[in-house]
């Protein structure tokens, strides 16, 4: 059993890590303190964790689908949200923070063309796990960590410049 | 695993494998030989690191997400927030029709627990910490508070004498201890304690620029006189501080002038090779050339530093972090050190220098000496303490650090623990 101790320790060195992580991954920070908060739970739940960074990133991600699974019947209603709000850009509140808001926006779409198990080795190489964590945590064999990165990084650049490319032949 | 066959390429995943630095140190040398002599190769390795920089600065951007610093229960009260445009946000700006608040917030009596007990854990944690970290700053100051307690009950004693004419009962004073004017004595812990012992219903005085102004010795007279042994204390007190105020003054200077030109320097280099990896990525180059103007500054930020300096007892201060830098490649050296190295950076300041040392991650060899200076916009400056060794700019933390050495090459700093005497990853 994890002792509160330990916990306290995995929380103090682990929670900003899997909240900027679950933050990335699904856009709202607070719904990412709440899977965080959900990942230690399970954790205390544990008997023994063997490699903790990557347990604790592993369940963090499948919660995250779990969530995605549970959010996709609303899908629809959002993305008549998300129309509506990209016709009205007259309703930013700040000019200064517009900029940040469409790149925001933009790198979220981009990420979201991926395919989830590029998406999450992305992310979870940008938290500074190794190949063979991100292997553990995704369940995939070390050596094709560097293809899935690859492929990920480069699809994600891609989608980010045809975003961008859309989005000035809009304002053209 | 790639194993450089004559005529073989290595394919895109091995190369971007390569410059994560996760190639066992065979696999990485083959790879290094044959970028050497590839020129095909050198340039997908360029762009490699275009897509590994440019991909970094995509989910950078990610991390201002909205809602940052409102609790669920704000936005149930305000409707969506100001990220209300993101998908996610909007699907959670409210209690579901029908559905239970409490189901909505997902806080269980379990998991409430757990949360308390997790903050209690890390409340005593901290205290421990908070309170050795006090003791030590008072035992090494001894002087200090000495003059500080001195100072405080000279002017107590000269209040409850009647030597202000705030003493009398129909002026409508106020108390001592909480005026906002003796923000500047009540810095102290030590004066915190002597003015809740000294506090009283007579102890008080109209506000007013009598209390921060430092007590001359005509005013203090009175008080003084009658306890020589206190004036003694208090001479040997404002010595020592006065003598801290001008080491802190002097090391100010010493950092903006070390600080200034050669970070400039280094965020120029730093330029240079993100425009150069732009360049590399052809169409890419716009967007990584805004993120990069993101990323990096246009100007030199010496006043946060400074700030820093002048004001230490206003920083934050932080454990012993330790870091595991690599670079960009294979063979890379620093100051003769062949990366990765591992980096213990002192407790100290968030902000400002702080002390580190530096070994080879792979053996336990001789440490080195080096100075880990972390600015207010989170960029860290990491220098040798030894002559004609460049320094290291780091950018701003983000899932570990990236940066250059002064002399061109590429590094990366990550976290590590430092327990074990660095047991890395």
């Amino acid at each position: 059993m994890v002792t509160p101790e330990r916990l306290a320790a995995l929380f103090k060195t682990y929670h900003a890590p899997l909240v900027r992580f679950l933050t990335r991954r699904l856009g709202d920070r607070d719904q990412a303190e709440e899977l965080a908060q959900e990942t230690f739970v399970r954790a205390l739940r544990q008997e023994t964790i063997a490699s903790e960074r990557s347990w604790l990133f592993a369940v963090a991600s499948n919660l995250v689908r779990d969530e995605a699974r549970r959010a996709t019947r609303e899908r629809k209603r959002h993305d008549v949200l998300r129309a509506q709000a990209e016709s009205e850009p007259a309703a930013e509140p700040e000019p200064t923070s517009v900029e940040r808001a469409e790149e925001r926006a933009l790198a979220r779409r981009a990420l979201e063309m991926l395919a989830e198990r590029d998406r999450d080795a992305l992310l979870l190489r940008e938290e500074g796990l190794g190949y063979e964590e991100i292997a553990e945590s995704l369940g995939l064999s070390v050596g094709s960590v560097g293809t899935t990165l690859s492929r990920a990084r480069r699809r994600l650049m891609e989608a980010y410049e045809s975003l961008q490319q859309e989005r000035s032949a809009e304002r053209a | 695993m790639w194993q450089g066959g004559p005529g073989e390429h290595p394919d895109e995943g091995t190369i971007h494998a390569w410059l994560d630095d996760a190639l066992d140190a065979d696999s990485a040398g083959r790879v290094a030989t044959h970028v050497s002599s590839c020129a095909g190769c050198a340039a997908r390795v360029a762009e490699a690191r275009g897509l590994i920089a440019g991909a970094s600065r995509i989910v950078a951007a990610l991390d201002d997400a909205p809602s940052a610093a409102r609790p669920p229960w704000a936005q149930a009260a305000s409707g969506s927030g100001p990220g209300g445009s993101e998908p996610a946000a909007q699907g959670r700006a409210g209690p579901p029709p029908g559905g239970s608040l409490w189901r909505w917030l997902r806080v269980t009596p379990g998991r409430a627990a757990i949360a308390a007990t997790i903050l209690v854990a890390i409340g005593v944690t901290l205290t421990h910490e908070r309170v050795a970290q006090e003791t030590a700053a008072r035992d090494a100051r001894p002087m200090a508070a000495v003059h500080d307690e001195a100072e405080l009950r000279q002017r107590a004693g000269q209040s409850a004498v009647g030597g202000s004419p705030a003493a009398a009962p129909s002026a409508p004073g106020v108390r001592a201890p909480g005026g906002a004017a003796n923000q500047a004595v009540a810095d102290s812990v030590a004066v915190r304690s002597s003015a809740v012992a000294q506090s009283g219903p007579t102890i008080e005085r109209a506000p007013g620029p009598a209390i921060p102004q430092p007590p001359s010795a005509e005013a203090g007279a009175p008080a003084i006189a009658a306890a020589p042994e206190v004036r003694e204390r208090v001479a040997i007190g404002r010595a020592a501080v006065q003598a801290q105020r001008e080491t802190t003054a002097a090391r100010a200077d010493k950092v903006r002038t070390e600080v200034t030109a050669p970070e400039a320097d280094a965020r120029a280099a730093e330029k240079e090779i993100v425009a150069a990896d732009a360049a590399a990525r052809g169409a890419a180059a716009p967007a990584q050339a805004r993120a990069s103007a993101k990323a990096v500054p246009s100007e030199p930020q010496p006043t946060g530093v400074s700030a820093g300096i002048a004001a230490p007892q206003r920083r934050p201060a932080v454990a012993e972090e330790c870091y595991r830098m690599q670079g960009g490649q294979a063979g890379v050296r620093w100051g003769g050190l062949l990366l990765p190295v591992l980096v213990a950076v002192d407790a100290g300041s968030a902000t400002g220098p702080r002390a580190a040392t530096v070994r080879a991650t792979a053996t336990a060899g001789p440490t080195r000496r080096a100075t880990w200076t972390r600015t207010e916009t989170d960029s860290v400056r990491l220098t040798l303490d030894e002559a004609g060794v460049p320094p290291i700019l780091l950018g701003a933390e983000s899932g570990g650090r990236a940066g250059t050495i002064e002399s061109g090459e590429r590094v990366r700093v990550g976290r590590v623990e430092c327990e074990g005497g660095g047991s890395l990853r």
